[in-house]
């Protein structure tokens, strides 16, 4: 009950989000409306999911127990972890390529910022994690 | 099976490599007590591809689902999962 309660306040969350920053961009065609929009969705899809995925496990248990193994299965929770460690790794040089791409094609100096603050991004990121994860393990 | 990089400062920098296996009598043993490799995921709370891997020698459990295992055929970790640490080769 309290989950379809938070997964209904983040759909009209969502839509929210999504209709007023669609109507603003519409009059004023600001590019952080733009950002709004694509928030908005992100937020909608995501409720939607959440509440589609419930009411399909409602009334029948055994889906749900299998949803569950599913999701804490440590087989599949180690595969989603090296997958993601494997994208963090090629995402790296890629965005280094980008980066460098950017540059010869001599594109305005805040374009070629956005790659390398990602970069810079994940370093912190990094950094911050993993000290983090050393004081509590 | 799992590979190892280990950088040791004895001297010169060397590079050795280890083949870490944990093998398993798993599917032995379920077979010896004619249990369906679903009956023993669901007893588990774990997938049947887990039980699969596990019986191919693909995935390693972590400690806690070899206890599991071991528990749920009133055995020791032991008698189920047999470490070996083999010293494949080394390089200067």
């Amino acid at each position: 009950m309290k989950r379809n309660k938070k997964d209904l306040a983040l759909l009209v969350i969502g839509i929210l989000i999504f209709v007023t920053s669609l109507i603003g961009f519409s009059y004023t065609e600001n590019w952080l409306l733009a950002i709004g929009v694509g928030i908005g969705t992100m937020v909608l899809s995501s409720a939607v999911n959440r509440i589609l995925t419930n009411y399909s496990l409602k009334n029948d248990k055994e889906l749900q127990k299998k949803h569950e193994i599913a999701n804490n299965d440590e087989r599949n929770q180690f595969i989603i972890y090296k997958a993601s460690y494997r994208v963090y790794q090629l995402m790296t040089p890629i965005l280094g390529v980008l980066g460098i791409s950017l540059g010869i094609m001599r594109v305005e100096i805040w374009i070629i910022c956005i790659p390398v603050g990602i970069l810079l991004l994940e370093a912190i990121l990094m950094v911050m994690f993993h000290s983090k994860y050393n004081k509590e393990y | 099976m799992n590979s190892t990089f280990r950088y040791t400062n004895s001297g010169k920098y060397a590079l050795q490599m280890e083949e870490i296996n944990v093998k398993n009598k798993l599917e032995e043993i379920r077979k010896a007590r004619s249990i369906k490799q679903e009956q023993l995921a669901d007893a588990l709370e774990v997938s049947r591809q887990t039980i699969s891997s596990l019986e191919n020698g693909r995935y390693n459990p972590s400690i806690i689902l070899a206890f599991k295992i071991a528990r749920y055929f009133n055995l020791s970790i032991e008698e189920v999962f047999i470490y070996e640490e083999e010293k494949k080769y080394e390089k200067k």
